[in-house]
């Protein structure tokens, strides 16, 4: 989908037309599953994340004032939806026994030592990857949903994994597999 | 661009621990679910914000009292829109770096022409050992000259309106009208004090401390607007503690109020805890919707206050002489400490500010030990709403047992010291206070207290907690309660912390996770 008809879309939204928010919403749906899961770390709480930034969006688009910027406006609706539900789950499990938590036995150990490398990245790189790797997004989805340019992107992706690198090298990760 | 090729070993490793199949959107499926959305966007697409019309807005649209005003208060938010003072402002420029008295004046003289405001208002729980947390009831507020009305949300779902406030000036004073959906009851009050106008008046102090701000802070998107927030020292004005503080957030582009936050006002319930206070989501009207601010109190509803009726329900309570400034003296001596141990059954836990531990025994031998390690987490640039605090706790656990470890990061875990602060927080509220008693050849002061003084405890419950009658730390806490199984031969139930040791010299390792050598994970258990 090219900017010009994105802003288009956008535009014909703001003036009622329901079905070109459906075409933006399917443009949009795998990348904000994506910033979603980047918080939530949890795929159906990601989903419903992502459906719920449409609802809110839908509702608050009359206050949208730059259409070009829609993604990225959209994308930080979704945050703030996924933090609530980060605050909402805090709140659960602090209700309960802190040793009942849940666990992640019974993993694969890769798999478990390269998800503790993305959770401690800074926020900023632990999205980027999430973004890249979780649905495969292309660098072109990544730029328009974040609103940053490719090279910015791929500048980010290298730290983020040289980071990740480091610290599963830290942590006893057999160097020949990275 | 090609930019990922030199780490394929790396991108494998990535997509195989998160990757999955791209998800699709059945956007037919998502209209069904969100008819009540498309319809708020629909009128707002019928009704630009500039052009307000009242007369079908108000109009009441369903037959249950709580639906009808929680519908109407959607109706007003979504259908008028928010007013645009400013329209050809310069984008850009940084209007906030002037003397707020000349932009200050501006706003408050766009406020005159408001004679509607909504927001909400959320409160959100700063714990002193861990995270805030945002609580789930929240309030929306409608205001204008004359009238002010609040709906509460229900605290346990924060989708139901359980209680409705108006407040409406009089002549002489102003008359109150509270309606609980909750209780099914309903009372007025008539008094002959000040009608305040709440946020309306607020504003306009707020607009006029701005000289006074200690900082400008960065500007931060708050629902996809752009705002700038000052932030004050409540110290600076009024009878006010130091620690607490205001953030006043001005949207960029209209310069209109956007969020206010109010910080670091203790709990009287939760020693342990702070609150901040937050309005948003603001909206301003320049009409005064006559239905919104009429009290409704449905036929069936009896007249009472709702504390009657929930007190009724609780049984008496009574409040034993707690001589006043104990309960701080209390609460301060334990603040104060650094360390803690104490035991509960098989269980001894060790607790320090940054990291506490968990060491389970059976007869005597070592089972298990859990650590927890809380160290600053990043959120991200926007950062959690409540960004002051935001903590993780790295979780270890070492089973001697199996001879494995698990390590594991949670945003929350609730730090043992908030749990210890919060029933020591509670002595002023004891039924009772206990005759003094000699535990662990230490001198104590005892108090009893019914644990449905909070929560949804049974009548059944009670705690008592005894403390060093000199230094004023807690020695011993019993909790006990009657099981409702009656199949159970003793129904009566109990348990205790007790051995407590306070500012003790612990190893310097306690805190440190340690994995004995040949302990594999659980998947890969060593032999």
């Amino acid at each position: 989908m090219t900017e010009k008809l994105q802003t288009e879309l956008v535009e014909a939204a703001l003036a009622g037309d329901i079905d070109s928010f459906g075409q933006l919403a399917r443009r949009y749906y795998a990348s904000l599953v994506a910033v979603a899961y980047a918080i939530l770390a949890d795929h159906q709480l990601a989903e419903d994340t992502a459906q719920e930034a449409f609802a809110r969006a839908l509702t608050n688009l009359s206050k949208l004032r730059k259409p070009d910027k829609f993604a990225p406006w959209l994308a930080q609706i979704c945050r703030n939806i996924a933090k609530d539900m980060v605050a909402a789950k805090a709140r659960q499990v602090n209700t309960e026994d802190s040793c009942r938590a849940p666990d992640n036995g019974g993993r694969d150990d890769n798999v478990e030592a390269v998800r503790g490398a993305i959770e401690q990245l800074p926020f900023r790189a632990r999205e980027v990857i999430v973004l890249r790797y979780y649905n495969g997004l292309s660098y072109e989805e990544i730029s328009s949903v974040l609103g940053i340019s490719k090279p910015t992107i791929n500048g980010r992706l290298t730290r983020a994994k040289r980071k990740m690198a480091r610290y599963l090298k830290c942590n006893g990760f057999p160097e020949n597999r990275l | 661009m090609k930019p990922d090729k030199s780490d394929k070993k790396i991108n494998e490793l990535i997509s195989r621990a998160i990757g999955r199949q791209r998800p699709t959107f059945d956007f037919n499926k998502w209209q069904a679910d969100h008819q009540k959305e498309i319809q708020t966007y629909k009128a707002q697409v019928k009704k630009p914000s500039d052009s307000v019309e009242s007369s079908e807005i108000w109009r009441k649209i369903m037959k249950s009292p709580i639906t009808k005003l929680a519908a109407a208060a959607v109706i007003i938010i979504t259908i008028l829109g928010g007013i645009n003072f400013w329209p050809d402002s310069p984008g850009n420029r940084k209007w906030w770096l002037d003397p707020s008295a000349a932009w200050g004046q501006e706003i408050i003289q766009s406020l005159e022409k408001v004679k509607t405001l909504v927001y909400r208002q959320r409160v959100a729980s700063v714990s002193d050992y861990g995270n805030a947390k945002m609580g789930v009831g929240w309030e929306q507020r409608f205001c204008s000259e004359n009238a002010y009305r609040r709906d509460s949300y229900d605290w346990r779902d924060g989708t139901t309106v359980i209680n409705t406030q108006w407040v409406l000036r009089e002549p002489d004073g102003r008359t109150k009208y509270e309606v609980s959906y909750e209780y099914q009851c309903y009372f007025q009050d008539k008094t002959g004090g000040r009608f305040y106008s709440d946020q309306m008046d607020s504003f306009r102090w707020y607009v006029g401390l701005l000289h006074k701000a200690d900082r400008i802070l960065e500007t931060k998107f708050f629902e996809g607007r752009e705002c700038v927030g000052f932030e004050i020292n409540a110290g600076k004005y009024g009878d006010n503690p130091e620690s607490q503080f205001n953030r006043i957030w001005f949207d960029v582009e209209t310069k209109l109020p956007a969020r206010i936050e109010k910080h670091g006002h203790r709990s009287s319930f939760d020693a342990a805890q702070a609150h901040t206070v937050i309005h948003d989501q603001f909206e301003y009207y320049t009409e005064v919707p006559a239905d919104i601010f009429t009290p409704q109190i449905p036929q069936d509803f009896v007249n009472a206050h709702p504390d009657e009726i929930r007190d009724a329900r609780k049984g008496q309570m009574t409040f034993a002489d707690v001589p006043e400034g104990l309960k701080d003296q209390i609460v301060a001596a334990m603040k104060k400490a650094k360390t803690m141990v104490y035991q509960q059954g098989d269980m001894t836990v060790y607790s320090s500010p940054n990291a506490w531990r968990y060491d389970y025994y059976s007869a005597d031998r070592l089972q298990k030990s859990e650590w927890y390690v809380s160290e600053q987490y990043d959120t991200g640039e926007t950062g959690f709403e409540i960004e002051d605090k935001v903590l993780r706790v790295v979780r270890t656990t070492v089973d001697f047992d199996s001879r494995t470890y698990r390590i594991s990061g949670y945003i929350s875990s609730r730090h043992p010291m908030h749990e210890i602060v919060f029933f020591a927080g509670l002595v002023d509220r004891a039924d009772r206070i206990l005759e003094n008693r000699i535990i662990d050849e230490v001198e104590c002061i005892g108090f009893e207290i019914s644990a449905k003084k909070y929560g949804d405890n049974p009548e059944s419950m009670i705690h008592r907690l005894w403390f060093d009658a000199d230094t004023k730390l807690l020695v011993r806490m019993e909790f006990e309660w009657e099981t409702d199984k009656p199949s159970k031969q003793n129904l009566k139930q109990q348990f205790q912390r007790g051995q407590f040791q306070w500012d003790s010299d612990l190893p310097a390792d306690t805190f440190t996770p340690a994995i004995p050598e040949g302990f594999g994970t659980p998947t890969k258990k060593v032999q």
